[in-house]
């Protein structure tokens, strides 16, 4: 409805009053949506999950297309949103198969998993922490790979000394 | 007469006191954090394992396998707590550092 209706001398005072009310209620709605949309930004950012917004065409113009959201919670109101399950989308960066295979094979079995485990989770954590540079967590994965056999091969060998001198004594 | 009993290091004791910290939580990613969030030293995994390991064998942590989540490729976390023998000694390291260190006054003093 055009907004220039309203200073229009033509309508009564109560059509006037009425037409306020509707305004009102225009911009209660409005403000309404923003704070929806302010919340679904921030979980966008929060959870890094896929966002979509929906809303009910039921204004004779067509609705500004809005990102789609995939949330936990189910928006009520006048607006109707579309209730998705949430399925919060984990971003996992893999280290490289090629550097992962060499750690697998030099480390010893008993350690294996959980400094394979740590390596993973860091190597996400540095390339979030470097901006999405896969290189750098890269380098940093093969130096604590590098380190992690330096550090098994000296167990293994303190082991087997170990062993070589309680036979030997 | 001096005492047999074995005597943490300073990065043992900088495990310990990460493990304690941590509580429940206290993992390979999570001791290394903590240790450079509050010292800013990094530790490699390399080291840190060393030291777990050993640790563990000497009877002073006891370790369980944790859930395994998509961030690790689907490994389990290795869980660490302290046993009583490790409490004991991470309390005489801490006992011995604290009696060695001179006051302050005395440092200065020296330092002049």
């Amino acid at each position: 409805m055009p907004i220039s209706r309203v200073f229009t001398t033509s309508l009564s005072a109560i059509d006037l009053a009425d037409e306020f009310n509707k305004l009102e209620e225009r911009a209660k709605q409005a403000q309404h949506d923003l704070a929806v949309m302010s919340a679904a930004i921030h979980l966008q950012s929060s959870f890094i999950i896929e966002a979509k917004l929906t809303r009910s065409n039921d204004s004779k113009h067509a609705p500004e297309p809005i990102p789609e959201f995939i949330a936990p919670v189910q928006f009520l109101g006048p607006i109707k949103f579309e209730r998705i399950q949430a399925t919060p989308i984990i971003v996992v960066n893999k280290p490289p198969r090629l550097v992962e295979g060499f750690v697998w094979l030099v480390l010893p079995r008993k350690l294996r998993e959980a400094i394979m485990g740590d390596a993973a989770e860091a190597y996400t954590q540095t390339i979030q922490r470097y901006n999405g540079r896969r290189w750098m967590a890269t380098l940093d994965y093969i130096k604590e790979a590098g380190f992690a056999t330096f550090a098994a091969f000296r167990m293994s060998l303190a082991q087997w000394v170990q062993l070589i001198w309680k036979r030997s004594s | 007469m001096p005492s047999t009993e074995r005597v943490l290091n300073q990065n043992e004791l900088m495990v310990m006191f990460a493990i304690q910290r941590r509580m429940s939580d206290a993992y390979g990613v999570s001791i290394r954090d903590e240790i450079e969030s509050r010292t800013s030293r990094k530790m490699t995994f390399g080291v840190l394992y060393t030291i777990l390991s050993r640790l563990e064998q000497e009877g002073m942590l006891t370790s369980r396998d944790g859930e395994a989540t998509p961030e690790r490729g689907g490994r389990a976390k290795k869980y660490f707590s302290i046993t009583a023998k490790g409490q004991a000694a991470v309390n005489t390291a801490t006992a011995d550092f604290e009696s060695m260190r001179p006051s302050a006054a005395a440092g200065l003093a020296h330092a002049h």
